[in-house]
């Protein structure tokens, strides 16, 4: 079995019921609606889904960085306390020190204006009383930890003299100044050439192999769930439409989009003359979602039922839970 | 598998066109472009002269800006008198006045200039940051000002508030010429407060006070700073305005403008009395605007 982390551990990371809404023009539009999921410590949970799936609103709305005219509900707990819609002071004391976010683009993620090291000490200083001796020091320890090459010089120099996956580096460094407990990338490698992704993705298994920090890791490649997530939540619409750990999702996928997903993995034995698999279909409307399952238009399996309710979050398999109407295939 | 990670980065970075071993600062590469173009630097020598000697004209001339001298009144511009731009109705020494007056234009355009770009890059900030319901009311704000005629409004407040002290002048001027600045400022922090390193500033867990000042204030300087050296002979020329009607400085000092005011009144029988005022401030106005460009050019280099 895969070296899942102890159930019985509290968790780092418990989301229930969370929804997240935005107030636009053409009314409220549900970004994010019902997920639960919970993460614990030196787990890798990974959260996949297409653009506009609601992956990465759901995390900004752990961190509190939604947009201004987004809400969040529901309850989110990060180590047994409540942190959701938390007033700004209390979040500015837990972010970059109990939970950390690495974005996107590492190469917009730095200010132009300041020095490498100044950045990262800063995020020190402001957290804990440390000297700037003391602060330099931790910096250095970091940037080694992320395999950052000749550190004390990269210390003093301007994002711009980096490449991005240099960048994508201090942002991880920066991430781990604190050991956080929690720590959430979004799609950490999708800006970033494919060599130098593996190179990231090195960088986080190493963390998982020598450190207790929980990650949940955004992304919409497969690939990088498979190479270093402990479990999987498949999103759709909004909606966790399958979760488990990442085997079971891998081998035995209980939600016809998660089948369509994989399907839909290129692989070096294919026809190349053949067309690619893909799902058929758009991405729903969030504003005018169909009725009954939200995946019903795009789905070969689509019955009578779908159209009617929208099927709840089910444990079909031990551990592994799928939103879909279908028996469950022995 | 370490070593090659190591190798291909330090290929990567050394193959980033103007990245490789460039390591000096966006504010440096900005000024090694600006030390390039000609006509600014012209510009900067200019202003840099015309302060020095500004600065130092007592120890270059004897004669004192009160100094009078009846053998020579509306004495024309000669070497053999040592009026080297002649002397005013009352026989003083016009090269000496002119640079007097140089100490008082300067020092308005750059510190109405100064106290306008302090209040305009908080205002902005704190309007495009905070956004919602406080930008629209600082912005409404910033209308209503706008509608006041700015010339008018500054006569209002110099009256008002008493011409004697040449600070007031200044202080009148900056705090009516902000306005500009803070909405610049706002239109920039809106645009940078959605870069993503601000976002990330968020999620250490900054407060908002350290995002302002270290994340949002770098980063918009450069769009206002272009605008800050325009806005320096715009506020010269206020001055010049409020002189020439009486409003700004008031004797024995002198600026360019009251100057040309006085001038003015001769101009029939000593045009030198108008001439070289005008001259200076012309002068002076150019090269400002020339370093304004300059400015601009060297911190977008990509919009020209």
């Amino acid at each position: 079995m895969h070296s899942t982390p102890r159930t019985d551990d509290p968790p780092v990371l418990e989301c229930r019921d969370l929804a997240v809404r935005f107030a636009g023009d053409s009314g409220e539009v549900f970004a994010v609606n019902g997920v639960d999921l919970t993460v614990r410590a030196g787990e890798c949970f990974g959260v996949v889904g297409e653009s506009g799936s609601g992956k990465s609103q759901a995390f900004m709305a752990v961190m509190g960085l939604l947009a201004e005219n987004g809400r969040a509900s529901g309850s989110v707990k990060l180590n047994g306390r409540e942190i959701l819609n938390a007033p700004r002071k209390t979040l500015n004391a837990i972010r970059g020190v109990e939970m950390s976010f690495i974005f996107q683009d590492p190469m917009s993620s730095l200010t132009p204006f300041l020095r490498i090291g100044d950045q990262m000490c800063e995020t020190l200083i402001e957290h804990s009383k440390i000297s700037r001796a003391d602060a330099r020091n931790r910096v250095l320890e970091v940037l080694e930890m992320v395999r950052i090459p000749a550190a004390k010089r990269r210390f003093g120099q301007f994002p711009h003299e980096l490449s991005g996956g240099m960048r994508q580096r201090v942002m991880i460094a920066q991430a781990l100044l604190c050991k956080p407990a929690l720590l959430i990338a979004d799609e950490p490698t999708t800006a970033l050439d494919v060599t130098v992704q593996a190179e990231i993705l090195d960088i986080f298994a190493g963390l998982k192999k020598h450190t207790n920090t929980a990650i949940v890791m955004v992304t919409h490649d497969l690939g990088v769930i498979a190479s270093i997530c402990d479990s999987v939540a498949v999103m759709y619409a909004g909606r966790i439409v399958e979760r488990g750990a990442a085997e079971g999702v891998f081998y035995d996928p209980q939600h016809p989009y998660t089948r369509g997903l994989l399907r839909s993995i290129p692989s070096i034995t294919d026809d190349p003359n053949a067309d690619a698999q893909v799902i058929g279909g758009q991405p729903p409307n969030l504003l005018n979602l169909p009725k009954g399952c939200h995946f019903r238009p795009r789905c070969e399996n689509a019955m009578a039922a779908c159209a009617q309710d929208l099927p709840p979050l089910l444990e079909r398999k031990p551990q592994h839970f799928g939103a879909c109407h279908l028996e469950v295939t022995p | 598998m370490t070593v090659a990670g190591i190798d291909n980065d330090k290929a990567a970075v050394d193959a980033k066109p103007g990245a490789g071993g460039d390591s000096r600062s966006p504010a440096r590469r900005a000024f090694d472009r600006f030390m390039r173009n000609k006509s600014a630097v012209a510009g900067l020598i200019i202003i840099a002269l015309m302060t020095v000697t500004s600065i130092f004209v007592p120890i270059l001339s004897p004669k004192d800006i009160q100094t009078v001298s009846w053998e020579y009144v509306l004495s024309p511009p000669s070497f053999e008198t040592g009026y080297w731009f002649g002397t005013d109705v009352n026989g003083r020494d016009l090269f000496v006045r002119t640079f007097y007056a140089g100490r008082i234009s300067l020092a308005i355009g750059l510190l109405a200039t100064a106290i306008a770009f302090m209040i305009g890059v908080i205002y902005g900030s704190i309007s495009g940051y905070f956004g919602g319901a406080l930008d629209s009311f600082m912005m409404r704000v910033c209308d209503v000002l706008y509608a006041l005629p700015t010339l008018f409004f500054i006569i209002i407040l110099v009256t008002v508030l008493g011409a004697k002290n040449i600070f007031i002048v200044f202080m009148c001027i900056g705090a009516v010429e902000w306005l500009t600045m803070a909405r610049i400022v706002r239109g920039q922090t809106l645009s940078v407060k959605q870069k993503e390193y601000v976002e990330a500033a968020k999620a250490i867990g900054l407060p908002t006070s350290k995002i302002l000042a270290r994340y949002i204030v770098p980063n918009v300087t450069s769009a206002v700073i272009v605008y800050v050296t325009l806005l320096i002979p715009v506020n010269i020329l206020i001055e010049s305005y409020l002189s020439f009607l009486g409003l700004g400085v008031q004797e024995p000092l002198t600026s360019w403008g009251l100057l040309i005011s006085q001038g003015s009144v001769e101009m029939e029988n000593a045009p030198w009395l108008l001439f070289f005022p005008a001259l200076f401030l012309t002068v002076t106005l150019f090269a400002f605007n020339f370093i304004g460009d300059g400015l601009r050019d060297a911190l977008d280099p990509k919009d020209r």
